[in-house]
């Protein structure tokens, strides 16, 4: 099987237009025939990196050879020509379609194309010798995930793919279909296919990988070859050794349970269950931080505890309060206030002006409403003093479109601290912020706790749950894998616990 | 609150959309430059007629003047039940069904009862009248409103099939019942006449019948300005019209909105209903509407979906429709290039309207960060 380079990438760099350097100078290289696992935690670069191999985006700087030589992808179509494909987190199929249509999808046309029946005598015959079970008449709506993925892979297999590369594969997977991928995944490689692994899962990397490349930051840490490398080293290589607890804080001093969870069970948007069983307390004066790869259930967990979604069993209860079966202005008025994970799509209404946004959740308070009608006043004089207090960098009648994404969460976390909560559930609070919007930001949240308040901090920055929080828990599929307090974890056994393995308690 | 306007933006929003109504006046002119008739004369005949062929136009008489009045009011009500919709994200395209229901309503409750004309009985029955037609209106917008909220049926396909439901059973009931008593033609399809009771009079203005439907129609403005503007009802209907998710968020009952904004619709659709049988025709005449309740869509658009521009817009819109009748007989034009005419100038009004919904409702994908 050994062992030309099949793909290299050289140098790539990323920049977006917003800013953000998402890729600083990677240079790795896929052999033929290997299945190469890419792994790092959120943000690290992996699926910037992949969606410029598929040609989805353009790379600032640097090259991509196959077999030697040069090319350039200005879309998917370029990509797919030169025999590279791509399997979605998030299938692109149509669900309305059979099997066999989404195959077909594309192919119909064009000189020289194929006959159906060609297609679909080609198509069978490589299920059939890889394995890949898929029923070609049956609506994909109707199909599990693992015989959407299958379509998916046949797909690009139809049309010659040589390198196929699998974002997450498994995140969606019961851990039977789990298997039946990777003894696919492995088939493919005895029949020469180079496999690109994305994944955050350590144990699945090294059970079926060849070689192991970690990112982090949006840059390659090493390459390994799976055999010489155990769980814990590449915990460690994914982490990193940042400096863990760096935010100066008062000694911890707990008083009464302020949230109480248990056996919460939720279902994602796709019916999936998304968290399996969790049972975790907050009290006044801490903040529990609930750390973890994005997309293990978090933001299922954020939801249900806020009336977002509904709960399908266990219990939430905030200050005693059962509110599984309550509304989310019910549980507002228990004194919850929430800063939402995805701000611009639910944390802020953009064309609405500065001061109406602070309004939002607060327009049917006496303080702003007066028999129906809104007290433009009151609006205005407390948009006025939260722009000065939380130094938004806007005046109350802008339009919030028009704001940074700092000074729009700025916006969302002066709202949301001028409800006075009792308890603030904080979800991915600094993501794409700057630093002097990061540490503002953070600073609020230790204010609130060291004011006896509680909080909720779910985020994927690692070094911003450990160095916040009093009790620290690392969710992984609908799981906590521990709960500690920060300064007892080592950064490898986080990263151990992030990759799903359970680290004693 | 933030639709009041900074009036800056606000005067370049009205100039925008005066450029736009000009530009459209003058491709129409080149329209008909290139079929051969005198843009000048043919837009001078629409606005102010012509004495000696004895037109009136839009504007160019009392009896011109009157008739754009009288169809403003139907299409400045149609177009605030398009605009409350537009404001919650809604496109409620069945105020045509309701208006027609309503206007059902309306002449049985006017033709069934009746009081002594003038006294405070009379007065009472006629109030009474107009309240049944705008229930009527709102019942009927229920069914699409369900439909919407459990469903999930999009308002846009029931609303339109509704209207068709809506048009054809009035029609239904007009024929089985009523036609043997008030015969086909010349009349068309109507009923006998309501009881004096429930007549509101036309008022004798310089000589012309001054119909009274625009007094309603200017009190539900002013009641739409508040509740838009100024209520916590409007600011929720903004929030869930701008960003659902944020809604629900914010504790707004989305579902409680829409169908807050479509049974809303419906009432004023119902109003329009009233209005035609009890302020205008004083029977039911199944051929009452050209379309006005399809009309409030573009108006709310050319009103840029703000009440005072949406009077403007109505009065506009009506003037050339009014004004288009009197194209014909002055300059000798076909009466389908001036509808052809209408269509090009009402489609550049409404284009900055358009626009405007679609950069709230539909956001530009960018590349996304991982």
């Amino acid at each position: 099987m050994k062992s030309e380079a099949h793909i290299e990438v050289e140098d790539i760099h990323k920049i977006y237009p917003d800013g953000v350097q998402a890729l600083r100078g990677v240079t790795l290289d896929f052999q033929r025939g290997e299945v190469h696992g890419l792994l790092g935690e959120n943000g690290a670069g992996k699926s910037t990196l992949m969606r410029i191999l598929f040609g989805q985006i353009r790379p600032t700087g640097g090259r991509i050879l196959i077999d030697g030589s040069q090319v350039d992808f200005g879309s998917p179509r370029d990509a797919i020509s030169h025999r590279i494909g791509m399997v979605f987190q998030h299938f692109m199929l149509v669900s309305s379609f059979t099997g066999f249509q989404n195959i077909m999808l594309g192919l119909e046309t064009g000189r020289g194309s194929k006959t159906q029946g060609e297609i679909r005598r080609s198509a069978t015959a490589l299920a059939d010798r890889l394995g890949l079970k898929v029923d070609f008449d049956e609506l994909v709506e109707d199909m599990p995930m693992g015989e959407r993925q299958r379509v998916e892979i046949l797909k690009l297999l139809v049309r010659n793919v040589d390198l196929l590369i699998l974002d997450e594969p498994t995140s969606a997977l019961t851990p039977f279909e789990t298997e039946e991928l990777l003894k696919i995944m492995k088939r493919l490689k005895e029949e020469g296919k180079t496999i690109v692994f994305v994944t955050h899962k350590l144990r699945e990397a090294l059970s079926a990988c060849d070689r192991i490349t970690v990112m982090r930051k949006g840059m390659k840490v090493d390459t390994v070859p799976s055999k010489s490398v155990d769980l814990r080293s590449l915990a460690r290589m994914m982490v990193g050794r940042e400096v863990l607890s760096e935010v100066r804080k008062g000694a911890a001093n707990f008083g009464k349970v302020l949230l109480e969870v248990s056996d919460l069970v939720a279902f994602s948007d796709t019916g999936r269950e998304a968290v399996k069983g969790v049972s975790f307390q907050v009290k006044e004066g801490e903040i529990f931080g609930i750390a973890g790869v994005a997309g293990n259930g978090q933001k299922e967990l954020v939801e249900a505890i806020t009336g977002l979604r509904r709960a399908e069993s266990g219990s939430v209860r905030v200050d005693g309060v059962e509110i599984t079966t309550k509304s989310p202005r019910e549980i507002y008025d228990l004194g919850l206030a929430h800063i939402p994970e995805d701000r611009l799509s639910r944390g802020v209404v953009l064309p609405l002006s500065v001061k109406d946004n602070l309004l939002l959740g607060l327009q049917s308070k006496p303080k702003f409403e007066q028999r129906m009608i809104v007290k433009e006043r009151a609006v205005e004089e407390n948009a006025r003093t939260l722009i000065r207090d939380f130094s938004i960098a806007a005046t109350e009648k802008s339009p919030v479109k028009s704001l940074s994404g700092g000074n729009i969460q700025r916006v969302v976390v002066a709202r949301e601290f001028s409800k006075s909560p009792q308890l603030i559930v904080a979800s991915q609070p600094t993501t794409g912020l700057d630093i002097s919007a990061t540490q503002f930001v953070r600073g609020e949240l230790l204010k609130m706790r060291d004011e006896r308040k509680g909080v909720l901090l779910v985020s994927s920055e690692l070094e911003e749950v450990m160095g916040l929080s009093d009790t620290v828990a690392v969710m992984y599929e609908g799981k906590f894998m521990g709960v500690k307090r920060p300064e007892e974890l080592a950064s490898d056994e986080v990263g151990l616990m992030m990759g799903g393995v359970r680290v004693e308690q | 609150m933030s639709s009041r306007l900074p009036s800056k933006d606000r005067l370049s929003k009205v100039l925008q959309s005066v450029a736009i109504i000009v530009f459209g006046f003058i491709v129409s002119g080149f329209i008909m430059l290139a079929v051969g008739y005198d843009p000048i004369a043919a837009y001078s005949a629409m606005f102010f007629g012509s004495a000696e062929k004895g037109m009136q136009g839009a504007f160019g008489g009392i009896y011109g003047i009157t008739s754009t009045l009288r169809e403003a009011s139907f299409i400045i009500l149609t177009g605030l039940a398009a605009q409350i919709a537009f404001s919650a994200g809604v496109f409620n395209v069945g105020v045509e069904g309701a208006m027609y229901l309503g206007a059902f309503v309306s002449f049985m409750c006017a033709y069934v009862f009746s009081a002594p004309a003038g006294s405070a009985l009379g007065v009472l029955h006629a109030l009474f009248c107009i309240f049944a037609a705008m229930v009527a209106g709102l019942l009927w917008m229920c069914i699409p409103a369900f439909l919407k909220i459990k469903r999930g049926a999009h308002e846009v396909v029931t609303t339109i099939m509704l209207n068709y439901v809506a048009t054809y059973l009035t029609e239904l009931l007009v024929v089985k019942f009523f036609l043997p008593t008030t015969g086909i033609p010349p009349g068309g399809i109507i009923t006998p006449e309501i009881s004096k009771s429930a007549q509101i009079p036309q008022i004798d203005f310089m000589g012309a019948k001054l119909n009274l439907g625009i007094v309603p129609t200017i009190l539900v403005a002013v009641v739409m300005y508040i509740v838009i503007k100024k209520s916590v009802l409007g600011y929720s209907i903004r929030v869930v019209g701008a960003n659902p998710n944020a809604a629900k968020y914010a504790g707004i009952d989305v579902g409680r909105i829409i169908l807050f904004v479509m049974l809303a619709g419906g009432a004023m659709g119902g109003l329009a209903g009233a209005i035609a049988v009890q302020f205008t025709e004083y029977r039911f005449d199944q051929s009452f509407s050209p379309g006005y309740g399809i009309s409030g869509i573009p108006v709310a658009l050319i009103g840029r979906l703000d009440v005072l521009g949406i009077i403007l817009a109505g009065v506009f819109m009506s003037a050339l429709h009014v004004g288009a009748q009197s194209i014909q007989p002055v300059t000798g034009m076909p009466s389908q290039i001036s509808l052809f005419i209408e269509g090009v100038i009402v489609f550049a009004a409404a284009m900055p309207g358009a626009f405007d919904i679609l950069r709230t409702y539909i956001r530009p994908k960018g590349e996304k960060n991982e």
